[in-house]
């Protein structure tokens, strides 16, 4: 349901006339880095071809950097009245929601967008997110699609690629469609100044501030509506390790808010019910199930007597697959990647790339409840660059 | 070319072997169970992928498939098939799959090099804008076409011509967000109807203006930082200028070209 209504969803968008507003509100781009030395001048080309009609600033929050990201930020701010240059001063707890609360009490835009400092968004992108947020009655921002720039680089890159246009095909353009929910990615999203301001900015401890601050703004009562053509291309890691280290970093901020979930009635109020609901779903029920799933698969494979089931349960696991696969292709469709070699490595997503979930749930889980068996803060962990091809 | 000719290469194989197996590892006797309502399904799938636009036939043929499976699953239900014929089952609906989805992907290769050929002949278009007197980014070629072509008339009616050179004074790391900078400024500063200009191999830019004196060069120049004020930080011009009379063009690009210019962009 989700698959065809995010389909129905893109088409419409990609139908819609442009349109022009007689006002174009101001806004300030902000981009937190931490030794981002290896992308950073890329980035910073990229926010010089945004084209928007209003007042745009570009703020390079460099959050402590030992590497090159000042010297490329300073020569870029001497430059360009556009860009930036401004040193977070050092703090605790580490990471990118004190960043993004510091660059919000140095501007004083209408609107906020933020991008990720790998992040190279197309020309239009931050004009299209700007006149959704200013047509849609009751939007807090918008949000943009994420593309990935590396997905020809090796399997992984082309597998996180695959999963990213899912995602967005069912979770955002699906969701809205249906629901009028959408969730924040964390870069290519607009927000309005007043809005971050009256839900009390970003929560410092939340690993996945983004997943955090989608629940309070829609416990607010706010929209966040999707806009497919709003495309933003970023670096997804390259090999394994860290790939590892990147998503248990965000499913230990889905466990944080999961128990944030669970300890916050108001969570639960409006349409944030629909959020919580899905977390509580997905990181409690699924997990169990899945943890069923395993072990009677590998009871029945040890040779252990399992009961006897009165239902074509084969036929059902493989509908599932089936399933699952076509969302893929379908986002491979909308997303014009239609290819032989793309579909086959859609295939076999389930078998290989979609179990990677459980181990990195393990390893999640574990590192949170130790922490705070401990009564430790865990850690902010940057996830690591890659050279791109020279273009 | 060579990656459409693969994907429907191995389309076919992928159709050829998905039916082949439902031959082979589904007995005749259960086969034929099925076999009507198979063959209606793919007649449909067909049907909906040659008659629907790209989109909406998939939309259409996804809902199907999924309709299809649930049907099965209910017949397996209903039949109490719970042991090893559900493998029967779901090789009929893999068969079903490999048949429709690579129907579908050929049928969008061939709608694929259709819309190239058309996005091809929309580039030509754009290419043939270049001869537009409105157009003021060139080709190498077309500038040096259309700077002839003005230069007879100047000539005829006695006015001048200028080739203005503009480039970076030194090489830094922002070299290229100053470009798109700097093109931007150009393409404001300049006239619509009259000058036009284009990049060279090292960042610089070439525009040639018509009917104009020294001092019109001049006035171009100042009112390009002027406008440039506007984006850049540097108090002082980041920019070198270089300008020659044009009166003849090969002597003039001559001109310009020997010092520290080293190619055009063709």
């Amino acid at each position: 349901m989700l698959a065809v209504a995010g389909i129905i969803h893109r088409r419409r968008e990609n139908r819609k006339p442009p349109i022009t507003l007689q006002y174009y509100p101001s806004v300030a781009l902000l981009i937190p880095a931490h030794n981002e030395g290896l992308v950073m001048k890329d980035t910073l080309d990229a926010m010089m071809k945004l084209r928007y009609p209003g007042q745009l600033d570009v703020y390079l929050l460099d959050d402590q950097s030992t590497d090159e990201t000042r010297e490329i930020g300073l020569n870029y701010a001497k430059t360009f009245s556009r860009i930036h240059y401004i040193p977070v001063p050092n703090g605790s707890p580490k990471g990118k929601s004190r960043v993004l609360n510091y660059g919000l009490s140095i501007s004083n835009s209408d609107y906020f967008v933020v991008y990720d400092a790998d992040n190279e968004p197309e020309p239009d992108a931050v004009r299209l997110l700007v006149e959704a947020a200013e047509q849609t009655e009751n939007a807090a921002g918008a949000v943009g699609y994420v593309r990935t720039k590396n997905q020809d680089k090796n399997l992984l890159t082309r597998m996180i690629s695959i999963e990213f246009q899912v995602f967005q095909l069912l979770m955002q353009s699906g969701r809205w469609s249906l629901f009028k929910i959408g969730s924040l990615p964390g870069t290519n999203m607009l927000l309005r100044r007043s809005v971050i301001e009256e839900v009390g900015g970003y929560d410092l401890y939340a690993l996945a501030e983004d997943a955090e601050l989608t629940i309070r703004i829609t416990q607010s009562d706010y929209l966040l509506p999707i806009i497919p053509k709003a495309q933003t291309w970023e670096q997804e890691p390259e090999n394994l390790r860290t790939f590892i280290k990147q998503r248990t970093r965000w499913l230990i901020g889905n466990i944080y808010l999961l128990e944030k979930t669970c300890r916050s009635p108001e969570f639960w109020k409006g349409r944030a019910f629909y959020h919580s609901l899905q977390h509580v779903l997905t990181y409690f029920l699924f997990v169990l199930l899945l943890a069923f799933s395993n072990l009677f698969f590998i009871a029945s494979l040890t040779g252990f007597e399992l009961p006897i089931a009165s239902a074509p349960l084969l036929m059902i696991w493989f509908m599932s697959y089936i399933v699952y696969a076509i969302q893929i292709i379908g986002s491979m469709v909308f997303n014009k990647q239609t290819a032989v070699y793309n579909l086959a490595v859609g295939a076999i997503m389930y078998f290989t790339y979609a179990q990677l979930f459980l181990i990195l749930l393990l390893r999640a889980f574990s590192s949170y409840f130790y922490n705070r068996i401990k009564g430790s803060t865990i850690a902010w962990d940057k996830t690591k660059r890659f050279k791109g091809d020279p273009s | 070319m060579q990656s459409k000719k693969i994907n429907i290469a191995i389309s076919l194989l992928l159709f050829i072997f998905g039916n082949a197996g439902l031959f082979i590892f589904v007995p005749l006797e259960h086969l034929k169970n099925y076999i009507i309502l198979h063959l209606l399904m793919i007649s449909v799938g067909v049907i909906i992928i040659l008659f629907f636009q790209t989109g909406i036939s998939f939309v259409i043929i996804l809902m199907i498939t999924l309709l299809y499976g649930a049907a099965l699953s209910l017949i397996a239900y209903n039949k109490n098939i719970f042991q090893y014929e559900q493998f029967e089952l779901m090789i009929l609906y893999s068969a079903y799959i490999l048949s429709i989805i690579p129907f579908w992907l050929i049928r969008n290769v061939f709608l694929q090099l259709a819309t190239e050929m058309e996005r091809r002949l929309m580039e030509i278009e754009q290419l043939k804008k270049y001869s537009s007197p409105n157009q003021k980014m060139l080709t190498y070629p077309a500038f040096m076409d259309r700077a002839q072509m003005i230069m007879t008339g100047l000539k005829r009616r006695n006015e001048q011509g200028y080739l203005l050179k503009i480039q970076l004074k030194e090489k830094t790391m922002t070299d290229k967000a100053f470009h798109e900078v700097l093109q931007k400024a150009v393409e404001y500063t300049i006239r619509d109807e009259f000058d036009f200009y284009m990049g060279m191999d090292n960042g610089a830019l070439l525009v040639f203006l018509q009917n104009t004196e020294a001092t019109g060069v001049d006035i171009v120049q100042n009112r390009l930082n002027n406008h440039l004020k506007k984006h850049i930080n540097l108090i002082t011009s980041p920019i070198d200028y270089k300008s020659v009379k044009i009166d003849d063009l090969p002597t003039a690009m001559k001109k310009v070209f020997s010092v520290e210019i080293g190619g055009c962009n063709h």
